[in-house]
């Protein structure tokens, strides 16, 4: 078994911008910033937290969700990553016009925890009623977030701070996109493969 | 007879001696603004009921010198352009910040002596703004006589001996004030302390340029102990929500990617528990 370097070396990452103020600074999505040239705002912010309960709150949901997708393969734990940051940073931008600033990495594990748990139903029929019931309340969450506008804010008041429901339906569905990617590939794979054979056979009887 | 005449005129140059050397005597000017007398004008009349400030963030904020007490300044008094330059550096150094959305400089002019809330509700209505920073000042000057005046005797000792010790103390104190609320969120004070010399030809020049240096010095520290009580203010909303309540409006809110903590505990002890359990199963 592999050691999750690159979850623990996030995670890492998460803690240092709370406790080093620059680090957060240099990192947090900033809507001028952005539109001045700093770019990579848009995937940074996703591991900038305002307060140590907010990085507490997202850190016990993003590390297992890290460590999860990074022991089955690295490469699809940064695949996930970067994709969701990208979509979720870039659909603030576009429709969060009046948010300046942003920071959080509940949208990124979302997609995370969408993404294991859909590979999940691939698996034995015990990690399959787990991953089916983390989907059932990943699926809650959205709705109750979107059709009630219902917000959890338990950590703490900050100054007028709002959680943003748009990152965590985006980064669902950044997950989803994924696993609809990487599961379409691989049947095409497997197609592809299945059609060689066959013609391979078919020319060995001819 | 004749000793008696010949002592006069040592008498009469005793006199002149501690006429000339003492004509400047020890002089003091005395210039001062108050924030409460510009608030709170008629003490018979009750301190109006504070509610609870709702502060809009980004937030444009004032910044205005409280007028002197009886509208015509006195003698030494900071002028208009100089009170605006002063205004300018403050603003300057709290433009940054994110929840400042813009720093507006109301001239004195606009401020009515003894205007109290009344004043200040006009002064909202026509910048629109909620929260307003008055800054007052005080600054007295002295002038003493050194040793050497005693050379103002010989006349040209007047124009090259600088014997008036000056010495001027300025304070000058920023109060932020919310408007709606009638509550003052923080304040912060500058100090200085000049002392220099000059010759009693150019003593008024010299008492200027100490004025200036001392408001200029006072604000500079000011602005330091605004920042310190800025921290603090924040920490004070952040800690006591139901003294100061932030509202956001749509022009630059602050949003946050955050997960309910039984949600996420929910999800990272399923998989956790489910990984154990599938793991033993298999």
């Amino acid at each position: 078994m592999r050691a999750p370097w690159l979850s623990i070396g996030l995670a890492a990452g998460c803690i240092a911008s709370v406790v080093i103020s620059p680090v957060g600074a240099f990192f947090i999505y900033d809507r001028g910033a952005v539109v001045s040239g700093e770019l990579w705002r848009i995937l940074t912010a996703h591991f900038v937290h305002y307060t140590d309960s907010h990085l507490f709150n997202n850190l016990i949901f993003l590390l297992p969700a890290m460590v999860l997708a990074e022991m089955h393969s690295r490469k699809e734990l940064v695949r996930v990553l970067l994709v969701s940051a990208a979509a979720i940073g870039l659909a603030i931008f576009a429709l969060e016009p009046g948010l300046a600033r942003y920071a959080g990495a509940s949208g990124v594990s979302l997609a995370l925890v969408t993404r294991v748990a859909l590979r999940g139903m691939e698996g034995s029929v015990r990690w399959r009623a787990v991953c089916g019931t983390v989907l059932v309340i990943v699926g809650l969450k959205l709705i109750v977030e979107n059709w009630f506008g219902w917000r959890w804010m338990n950590w703490g008041h900050e100054s007028g701070i709002v959680t943003v429901a748009l990152a965590h339906s985006v980064g669902v569905a950044s997950g989803l996109v994924v696993w609809l990617v990487q599961t379409g590939r691989s049947r095409c794979g497997s197609l592809v493969a299945r059609k060689r054979a066959q013609m391979a056979q078919a020319s060995q009887v001819s | 007879m004749k000793s008696q005449s010949k002592r006069f005129p040592l008498f009469g140059a005793l006199v002149v001696a501690v006429l000339v050397s003492g004509c400047a005597g020890m002089q003091s000017r005395h210039t001062t603004t108050s924030v409460v007398d510009y608030l709170y004008p008629n003490q018979n009349e009750p301190v109006a009921q504070t509610g609870t400030p709702v502060l809009s963030l980004p937030m444009t904020v004032g910044i205005a010198f409280v007028p002197d007490k009886f509208g015509q300044p006195p003698a030494g008094a900071l002028t208009e352009s100089k009170k605006t330059e002063l205004l300018n550096r403050v603003a300057e150094h709290f433009r940054k910040l994110d929840y400042v959305k813009a720093i507006e400089i109301i001239p004195s002019a606009y401020l009515t002596p003894k205007g109290g809330f009344a004043n200040l509700d006009q002064i909202r209505t026509m910048y629109g703004i909620e929260t307003i920073a008055l800054v007052s000042y005080d600054q007295v000057q002295f002038t003493d006589e050194g040793m050497a005046s005693v050379l103002y005797w010989t006349i040209v000792g007047a124009y090259v001996v600088p014997a008036e010790k000056n010495s001027t103390s300025t304070m000058v104190d920023a109060v932020v004030m919310h408007i709606p609320s009638r509550k003052m969120l923080f304040r912060a004070p500058g100090v200085s302390q000049i002392k220099g010399l000059s010759t009693p030809v150019n003593l008024s020049e010299e008492l200027r340029v100490d004025s200036e240096k001392g408001f200029n010095e006072s604000v500079d520290k000011m602005i330091a102990n605004l920042d310190t009580q800025l921290v603090a203010f924040e920490e004070r909303v952040k800690s006591s929500p139901e003294e100061y309540k932030v509202v956001h409006s749509g022009g630059g809110g602050s949003g946050a990617g955050a997960l309910g903590l039984p949600t996420g505990l929910l999800i990272s002890l399923l998989f956790c528990a489910g990984a154990w359990w599938a793991r033993r199963a298999s």
